[in-house]
């Protein structure tokens, strides 16, 4: 008896329970669907998807754009991240805070030298060339990981193919290419690169294939192609690449050759990945088997002139016979 | 046996020479003695020689006083713009006088050409032939960052200007069959020329020059002769427009040649009142101003220039600030037109580029001749330049607000979805006409002559002019294209904003001058006049309206959803006129136009169809040959399967035409008239906000959004008046409200 009185009453309670939980459901949905929702991201991107966000900046002609694609966003590896996240301070409502807070003093590692995080020696790593490099040497606080990475689209790369080469080579040509992002740096002035590279043959084909980093950045270790190099240390002696222990080796195709042999196991992995590079590019099989071609061409050859030497002097006696 | 040797040699190559010198000489005689005179006869246009009264020699003495005159005019007029007003009336005197006796600045404000003509020994301008004698060649960039030279006088005649029509690739219309203009194979000539406008007196051939006999009432029953038709607006002075350029073959008479008119685009001092309609004993056409006070002062282009024509179609010829409708002619003089045909003007007064010293040709910049209108676009006119962008972007970027720090951010914003002329352009003058009725004129007391009666002017938004997305791109009878970028297909603006008028005060207006006109036209059943025009789906039977419904599904959806679209801002204009039943389409059927003098002067359309349409051209527009060149492709872009040549008079009696609204309104881009002062927020993110968001295609939750935004009231942003968008009258035009 005294079970059920305590049954029932755990039940009113689960019921009771139950019904505000519910209510308080239906009150929210109720509320989203009168309205847009106006909460995390959703929030944010109300004005800041759209594409012309942004304002003219002192740079000349120069728009600092101030847009994040959603889907974009969305695909990055910072895509689950709540916005306020990183933008801390001020960004919770609009108008935002006039001074612009925190967004300077941001840095990748601000996040990633956190213990918890991984890729924490990656990043230590990369701070340490970063800081050493021709760019930061020069710049100073104004250049910064996000002058050429941008947090909001950033993915990780898995594998090194043409499309990405064009793109990783995409955040150097942005400035060195064009007047407009440069100019927010310096005012030095660029000659076009097929100008400052007119000693390299083959241009476009080393556009396409190897990327600008590949050349100008620092092989010491820890080698992440973050330590970009004046260019009088650039690579610049075609045997650096072109040779069997080609340099790209430890940077370029470092990645690639471990996933493709992941992918396609070992002989198709090196049979069939789209790299090849004259001098460096070998397997071995394929040349002994070539030579021994080229060799038995060659007896083949020798063979029949031989053999037609020796019936030359039978068929002049058989003429002179006829005559 | 010379000779035969001669006309046919005995090389072979002779030979061969021969038979092509014979096939040119053919052509030669074929075109001259044959297809000339015969297509005159054919099209009932005329060519003669012209000739012009104001091109008079003068003397040596006689141009060297001109000479001084115009010089010091100039002088003075820009020693006082930068002397200004602020100094009083005498220091300003003196210190113009001063800068007139200045050598810098006498060098800098002389007329070059007043010195080439005085060693050229010019004291006589004669048309083209003068300007040629230097420029007969000209300076044309090409496309690799050189020049080119070019032909002047062809230059011109190629241009639209000149041709008024196109018949290339290029424009920015989609026939209602779902097909580019002029796209495919099958290329006919359009453009301002023959497009079925709303304003029928623009099929050219009939409404090129007319002169009116008008009785206005200050003239105590005394006729007064007056100028109307579109040839006034043409730099070519013939008898007709360039019908030649129309035609698969042929090219412009050297007469026509001589017409051109260089100096209303190129002279500092051309006076409007020499355009007038005279006639002559080859029939009606144009004057010009040919005097050597316009020659002289010759040069580039300026606003007041291209003003001269086109602020007619901006700010109207009534629009206070209109220079040239103030010169009406001096004899003759132009009729000019109440109602507004954009009501966005171009002057100092009322555009914020004009006040900043731009001209025209800085935003239109030109190669030679040739102007480019920019890419987009909704009515069927030409363009010298398709490819070449006119745009608010070109010089002010997508980030053109800098100055308000909290705000200008997400202004900027707003330029992804929202157009600039949608936000600097807050109205439209109030003689904007919106609904123009030909069917039933109004006697005009001043003029003295019938005019057609509007029904409708407004310069407000959501009466005069409406939001509307736009990709750019629009169909034959002018309705923009475009969609929301939710693709949410309950925009449909062929059926809704262009089909319908629903503001109360717009319906009102209707009402109270279909009761005017009901005084002088008895028949009149006013209920059924309103429900034409405020729903003109009504005039179409169920199963035309089936139609159209599935065709804009099928055929016009797909056009709306190219390309990315923005919200702006489009002049509303419907018109009634009489059409052909025979050739009538989901759209609306063919226009017929009017003969403007019998219009004018008897108040009969019926009457003035009749006579319009018995113009050789428009015969020839219902024969098997301009079907099969020209009017079945016309008619597929306007949405009619086929074009039936059943004349539509027999017997003196039109047959089978019935008067009617079109089936939608227009919609015309505005573009000019910018103000710097722009809508506010709230103007529009409202409850009663101008803007339609439902009928924009949002979705109901969006719409709350969009009119509720929280953020506004973090701003403290005066709340909205609630009568503001609804309160504001606009006067009737003087035909009616009298």
């Amino acid at each position: 008896m005294k079970r059920t009185a305590s049954l029932a009453s755990t039940h009113l309670i689960l019921f009771l329970l139950l019904t505000v939980l519910l209510a308080n459901v239906m009150a929210l949905y109720g509320q989203t669907a009168e309205v847009a929702p106006r909460s995390g991201n959703d929030a944010c991107f109300r004005c800041h998807a759209l594409s012309t966000l942004g304002i003219r900046d002192t740079a000349p002609g120069g728009i600092r754009n101030l847009s994040v694609a959603p889907q974009e966003f969305g695909h990055s590896i910072h895509g689950d991240l709540q916005c306020t996240h990183c933008h801390e301070q001020g960004y919770d409502a609009w108008p935002h805070a006039q001074e612009r807070t925190g967004v300077g003093a941001l840095r990748c590692t601000n996040c990633h030298q956190d213990p918890k995080l991984e890729l924490k020696e990656l990043f230590a790593d990369i701070q340490q060339e970063f800081a050493k490099s021709v760019h930061v040497q020069k710049l100073g606080e104004k250049f910064s990981c996000f002058s050429c990475h941008d947090p909001h689209s950033f993915r990780r790369e898995q594998e090194v193919s043409t499309r990405k080469i064009e793109s990783a080579n995409a955040l150097c040509t942005d400035c060195h290419e064009s007047g407009q992002k440069l100019a927010a740096f310096t005012e030095r002035k660029f000659a076009p690169i097929e100008v400052t590279h007119a000693w390299l043959p083959n241009q476009d084909l080393h556009w396409e294939h190897v990327r600008c980093v590949d050349c100008h950045t620092s092989y010491e270790a820890p080698n992440t192609s973050h330590n970009v190099l004046p260019k009088s240390q650039a690579v610049t002696k075609c045997e650096s690449c072109h040779s069997q222990n080609s340099v790209l080796l430890a940077k370029l195709y470092k990645y690639e050759h471990r996933e493709s042999r992941q992918r396609m196991g070992f002989l198709n992995g090196t049979l069939l990945n789209d790299a090849y590079i004259i001098g460096s590019t070998r397997n071995s099989v394929l040349d002994a088997v070539s030579f021994a071609l080229f060799g038995l061409t060659l007896v083949g050859i020798g063979g029949h002139g031989l053999l037609r030497w020796m019936g030359k002097k039978k068929r002049e006696a058989a003429k002179e016979e006829d005559a | 046996m010379k000779i035969k040797s001669v006309l046919w040699p005995k090389p072979r190559w002779g030979k061969f020479l021969a038979v092509f010198a014979y096939i040119g000489l053919a052509g030669w005689l074929f075109m001259a003695f044959i297809y000339n005179p015969f297509f005159e006869v054919y099209t009932g246009v005329e060519n003669a020689p012209l000739t012009y009264e104001s091109s008079k020699p003068l003397s040596d003495s006689e141009f060297e006083a001109l000479a001084l005159e115009l010089t010091r005019q100039r002088r003075l007029e820009e020693a006082g713009a930068i002397v200004g007003e602020e100094h009083g009336e005498f220091t300003s005197e003196v210190r113009k006088d001063m800068l007139m006796k200045t050598r810098s600045f006498r060098a800098k404000t002389s007329y070059d050409h007043i010195e080439y003509f005085r060693e050229a020994g010019i004291r006589q301008y004669e048309g083209p032939k003068t300007c040629l004698t230097c420029h007969e060649t000209m300076k044309v960039p090409d496309n690799e960052g050189g020049y080119t030279n070019v032909n002047t006088m062809e230059d011109v005649l190629n241009s639209i200007h000149f041709k008024f029509q196109s018949t290339s690739a290029g424009f920015t219309t989609y026939g209602y069959d779902g097909r580019k203009v002029n796209e495919g194979m099958h290329k006919i000539p359009v453009g301002k020329i023959d497009r079925a406008c709303g304003i029928p007196g623009s099929f050219s051939w009939t409404g090129w020059a007319a002169i009116v006999e008008a009785k206005p009432a200050h003239a105590d029953g005394e006729v007064e002769m007056r100028s109307e038709g579109c040839g006034q607006c043409h730099i070519g002075g013939n008898y007709h427009p360039a019908t030649e350029k129309m035609m698969p073959i042929g090219n412009i008479p050297s007469s026509a040649e001589e017409g051109v008119d260089c100096l209303i685009c190129h002279s500092d001092n051309y006076d409007m009142n020499y355009r007038h309609a005279m006639k002559d004993e080859n029939g009606i056409r144009w004057n010009q101003d040919r005097t050597m006070r316009a020659a002289m002062t010759v040069g580039q282009p300026k606003n007041e220039n291209c003003l001269n024509c086109h602020q007619h179609n901006m700010g109207g010829d009534a629009y206070a600030h209109n220079v040239a409708a103030k010169n009406l002619g001096y004899k003759n003089k132009r009729l000019l037109h109440p109602g507004a045909k954009r009501g966005n003007p171009f002057s100092y007064e009322s555009d914020v580029h004009y006040r900043a010293g731009l001209v025209c040709l800085d935003c239109h910049e030109p190669e030679g001749h040739k102007i480019p209108r920019g890419t987009k676009g909704t009515d069927l006119v030409g363009n010298d330049l398709p490819g070449k962008v006119v745009a608010c972007e070109n010089c002010h970027t997508s980030a053109p607000h800098t100055e308000n720090p909290i705000t200008r951010v997400i202004l900027n914003g707003h330029t992804a979805r929202i157009a600039c002329e949608t936000c600097h352009i807050t109205h439209l003058e109030d003689n904007n006409v919106v609904l123009r009725d030909w069917v039933h004129p109004t006697w005009h007391e001043e003029e003295g002559i019938w005019t057609p009666t509007d029904i409708l002017w407004s310069g407000q938004p959501g009466r005069g002019f409406t939001y509307l997305w736009f990709n750019g791109n629009g169909t034959f009878l002018a309705n923009a294209l475009g969609a929301n970028p939710n693709k949410n297909t309950n925009y449909n603006p062929l059926q809704v904003q262009l089909a319908q008028i629903t503001d109360p005060i717009a319906i009102e207006q209707i009402r109270q001058a279909a009761l005017e006109l009901k005084k002088t036209y008895k028949d009149l059943d006013v209920d059924a006049y309103v429900e034409g025009v405020t729903n003109p789906l009504s005039q179409l039977t169920p199963e035309m309206r089936k139609k159209r419904e599935r065709l804009i599904e099928e055929k016009i959806r797909p056009l709306m959803n190219m390309a990315e679209s923005k919200i702006y801002p489009f002049k509303l204009f419907n018109a009634m006129m009489y059409e052909d039943m025979s050739n009538q389409g989901p759209y609306g059927a063919m226009i017929l136009p009017f003969d403007y003098a019998t219009y004018y002067e008897t108040g009969d359309p019926k009457k003035a169809v009749q006579v319009a349409i018995q113009n050789p051209i428009v015969k020839r527009m219902y024969e098997f040959p301009f079907k099969a060149y020209m009017m079945d492709e016309f008619m597929a872009y306007f949405g009619v399967d086929e074009w039936k040549t059943e004349f539509p008079l027999k017997d003196g009696k039109l047959r089978n035409v019935e008067p009617h609204w079109m089936r939608q309104m227009g919609s015309l881009m505005v573009n000019h008239g910018i103000s710097r002062e722009a809508h506010e927020c709230q103007t529009c993110h409202a409850e009663n906000g101008i803007m339609d968001f439902e009928a924009l295609g949002y979705r109901p939750q969006r719409v709350k959004d969009l009119q509720n935004l929280p953020e506004l009231q973090r701003l403290n942003l005066p709340k909205r008046d609630k009568t503001a968008s609804k309160g504001k009258k606009t006067a009737l035009p003087v035909a009616i409200a009298h």
